[in-house]
């Protein structure tokens, strides 16, 4: 059975995403800077009407970009029942691969990026790393720190 | 399986609106025992949740409605009489079955429970001078007739549903007329938004659009573009009101309430809703249950006596409540008035001395408005002691921040021993409102205007101290009260401000929690309505941000929230924890004050106008003035503004023109929907002045009387009589000189 795969590139480093969950790609992304935000959220965009997180996907697998993020490319990626923005340098080709050359990451794998990468893909000459947007969200939502509220009420509901 | 949860979230919906609309019914049986129709409905609509129930085979579901329908059913037959104790078990029902609903809509099935006492309950009752042994219930064949022609998705034939609503709205029996109701139609709110939002994109790529309509010669484009933009506009206001519900929605549940807070306070009241067909946005609706729970609560526990008392003083043993919603002035005011003791001005009074948080001789001189705003204190109770009902420690204050929180007001009206009420004036929807667009380091933000109390902008030239330090911390002296200083940069961890050598600082005093301060940004641009949009569960944990909005140029930008911003920052928090005397300033204002704006005119150096008249102080180049006949006009923000020159109205100014190009500051003003800017030389300060005024000696044009501040004379603007000398000189003979045509044929 094959599985199908986004690829994209930050600097050198390749990585794919799994293509039933891109839902566009968009060039030169406005986005507004969120102060105080998690420093992989780049901030966030209007995407014909609806609020759209922006991460900055070098900043999350902790690789160095190597162009400004004004040229980065956006792509659009559904998780659950929103959107969201993945910030790359480049988006590469969509490749079919059989699901019995997907490999889970060793069990010595640095905890930093466990929360991005759920695997690699055993390619002839390298190996192909597997990001799930789902992951990092859970990440980010589930352990975002959430500060001390002063008996203030929420705006709004 | 996806298909299988739609359905069963369909029927949990379904069953909580019959529940909610059981509980109203019962009630109103209490009130008429003898309404055949009302227990012919109650019937049915147990029947209908029994009958759906079976099909998901929910047992328990299935067994108590059942029971209670079997009771039901003898009742409406007229084969056993209604009584307190029956209303009572089967109110038990109701919530029995609310609880397992929930339970299914936790965890997907019915939760555990042993309901077998309720259930024998029912059939004591049911069997009690029972004269047919057979429990079997006949099925009503209509009934049976809809449920089999409603197509799947509706559990519930939906007219038992509009029969019944309709019979809660018009609060009277209603038989044939539920007929001419069409079903409504269910949406989803995230499918409501999402056209909501498309709708605001529509709304902003219009914009973008107009432009080049405006400068285009070719008019067939030029007619297309305008068809597009009226049509947006309707676009846009229906899509308004497709979020707008009836406040009825709210108010169903609190008959029950009512009823059983007042059992538990052993008092007998009366709710009597009028209005209840007034509409409010939904994410509104959501926000103000709470407030008028806990309002309601107050009124049966502390306001509303008990029946011996309410006899001695000479007042119906059952007291009354009455809510009362209505629009004024483009937001809703709901009212909610009793007929019991009042509030007790000399107990809060005492209170307040008591506490600390006057002196004597304060409290002695305060007004019933100015005690009035110490109830809304927080922690300020004249309880003495905690009942079960009310006293849970959150007070006025809550209700007052919530309520203030989207953008509303509230004011408390009492007279001892006949009664209290209470008006909470809503905006009609939150998910549009005023805000104030500021710049800091690059980024645009916005404000909520309703938190705004003023701007200001200090230059260095004219005074060396703008800002002073008190041990450390940023203050500003704002008309002899102090205001702690934050800055926006600061606080957004943006970096340090560059103050050093900027000409002048601009300031936004806004208000959080009774606490003033101000903000300090880069710069100030303009205020316009925004669209809110929440951020999102990757963005909620920011305290500081109350949502996003798109801007024009399709940009998002951050609405700041004051709140947030100030308990971050640690201002809100260190002031409430030492409670410190209310702010002077609105008790001042109580005391009959009232804030003027003070300008200056060509040849009048000082002139003022009460504060309220004006809506925006703009600054308007003279170059934007358009001719309009023989008048001016400004179109300023997708408004049309009509130019009045002061000068030209006002005894004792110059009437000769300011060179054209001149920025002058505009003063606008609504009156009777018609926008008006006011073009003045300068603009002062704000004063506080006595509201009453002094006459004029000999009348003079344009000017009302005047006030004295601060041993000066200052004359004060009849607007009224400008406007309508302005106006006058429509139905002059002079003809315009020129026609607009296009103005005219579009």
């Amino acid at each position: 059975m094959n599985n199908h795969y986004l690829t994209f590139f930050i600097g050198k480093n390749q990585f794919c995403i799994p293509a039933e969950k891109v839902v566009e790609i968009n060039r030169n992304a406005d986005f507004t800077r969120v102060p105080g935000a998690p420093e992989a959220i780049k901030g966030i965009l209007n995407l014909r009407g609806q609020l759209i997180v922006a991460f900055d996907m070098s900043s999350l697998l902790g690789v160095v970009s190597e162009q400004d993020l004004s040229e980065a490319v956006s792509i659009i990626v559904q998780v659950d029942s929103s959107q969201i923005s993945l910030l790359v340098d480049k988006v590469g080709d969509i490749l079919a691969l059989r699901a019995s050359a997907f490999e889970t990451p060793p069990s010595n794998f640095p905890v930093h990026i466990r929360h991005a990468v759920v695997g690699a893909h055993k390619l002839a000459d390298s190996l192909l790393i597997v990001i799930d947007p789902n992951l990092f969200i859970k990440h980010l939502t589930g352990n975002a720190s959430i500060p001390a509220s002063v008996d203030v009420l929420p705006l709004h509901h | 399986m996806e298909n299988n949860d739609e359905i069963l979230s369909e029927f949990i919906l379904e069953a909580r609106e019959i529940l909610d609309l059981l509980d109203a019914d019962f009630i109103r049986l209490e009130q008429f025992p003898g309404d055949k129709k009302l227990i012919g409905n109650i019937f049915r609509a147990l029947h209908t949740l029994k009958g759906s129930s079976g099909f998901f085979a929910f047992k328990r579901l299935e067994k108590i409605s059942h029971a209670g329908e079997s009771l039901l059913g003898k009742i409406r037959d007229g084969q056993i009489e209604l009584d307190p104790e029956k209303i009572d078990r089967l109110l038990d029902t109701v919530d029995v079955l609310r609880v397992i609903i929930e339970g299914i809509e936790a965890n997907q099935s019915e939760p555990a429970g042993e309901d077998q006492l309720l259930i024998e309950q029912l059939q004591v009752l049911a069997k009690n001078l029972a004269t047919t042994p057979n429990l079997e219930i006949k099925i009503e064949p209509v009934i049976e007739v809809i449920f089999e022609v409603a197509p799947a998705p509706s559990f519930f034939d939906s007219e038992v549903i509009i029969d019944r609503a309709a019979t809660l709205v018009a609060d009277a029996p209603v038989s044939e007329k539920l007929y001419d109701v069409t079903a409504p139609v269910k949406v989803n709110l995230d499918t409501l938004d999402r056209l909501m939002n498309l709708t605001s994109e529509m709304v902003l790529a219009r914009n973008r659009l107009l432009p080049f309509a405006n400068d285009s010669k070719d008019l067939n484009f030029s007619k297309t573009v305008r068809s597009i933009d009226l049509l947006t506009l309707e676009l846009q206001e229906r899509m308004m009101k497709m979020r707008m519900q009836p406040i009825s929605y709210v108010w169903s549940k609190f008959s029950r309430l009512v009823r059983d807070l007042s059992h538990e306070c052993n008092k007998q009241v009366h709710l009597t809703q009028l209005g209840s067909e007034t509409e409010l946005d939904r994410a509104l609706l959501d926000a103000i249950r709470d407030p008028l729970i806990h309002i309601l609560r107050n009124s049966i526990d502390h306001s509303i006596e008990i029946p011996a008392e309410r006899k001695l003083k000479g007042k119906p043993e059952v007291g009354n409540i009455q809510l009362m919603a209505f629009h004024q002035n483009g937001m809703v005011v709901i009212e909610i008035s009793d007929d019991g003791a009042g509030v007790d001005y000399e107990r809060v009074r005492n209170r307040a001395i008591d506490r600390k948080l006057l002196s004597p001789q304060d409290a002695e001189s305060l007004s019933k408005e100015g005690l009035t705003e110490l109830i809304f204190l927080p922690g300020f109770s004249t309880k003495e002691h905690i009942s079960s009902v009310s006293g849970r420690g959150v007070g006025m204050d809550v209700v007052k921040n919530n309520i203030t929180n989207i953008g509303g007001s509230i004011e408390v009206d009492s007279e001892s021993n006949v009664g209290t009420t209470i008006r909470l004036k809503i905006p009609l929807t939150l998910a549009i409102m005023p805000a104030l667009l500021i710049g800091s380091k690059d980024e645009t933000y916005a404000i909520p205007q309703n938190r705004i109390l003023e701007l200001v902008r200090l230059s260095y030239g004219k005074n060396e101290n703008l800002l002073e330090d008190f041990y450390g911390t940023p203050v500003y002296r704002l008309r002899e009260n102090l205001v702690p200083v934050l800055y926006l940069n600061e606080e957004l961890k943006l970096g340090k401000a560059g103050m050093t050598h900027e000409a002048s600082i601009n300031m936004v005093v806004v208000q959080s929690s009774g606490v003033q301060f101000g903000l300090i940004v880069d710069g100030i641009f303009n205020i316009q309505d925004v669209v809110v949009k929440p951020l999102g569960p990757l963005l909620n944990n920011l305290p500081k941000y109350a949502g996003a909005t798109i801007l024009g140029s399709g940009r998002v930008s951050l609405i700041l929230d004051v709140d947030g911003i100030a308990a971050e920052s640690g201002l809100v928090g260190r002031i409430q924890a030492k409670p410190i005397p209310p702010p002077e300033a609105p008790i001042r204002i109580a005391e009959e004050e009232v804030s003027m704006l003070l300008f200056e005119l060509p040849g009048i150096s000082r002139i003022a106008l009460l504060l309220q008249d004006i809506e925006h102080i703009l600054m308007l180049s003279s170059t934007h003035f358009q001719e309009n006949g023989n008048k001016e006009v400004v179109f300023y923000q997708d408004q049309l503004m009509h130019v009045v020159r002061l000068q030209e109205y006002v005894s004792g100014s110059d009437t000769g023109r300011q060179a054209d190009g001149a920025v002058s500051p505009v003063l606008t003003c609504n009156i009777n929907h018609k926008i008006y800017a006011l073009v003045v030389k300068q603009v002062h300060d704000i004063i506080q002045v006595p509201i009453k005024m002094h006459e004029l000696s000999s009348p003079q044009r344009g000017i009302k009387g005047c006030v004295i501040y601060k041993d000066e004379v200052i004359n004060v603007l009849d607007l009224e009589e400008v406007i309508a000398m302005h106006n006058a000189h429509d139905s002059t003979t002079i003809y315009p000189r020129v026609i607009d045509i296009q103005g005219v044929v579009e």
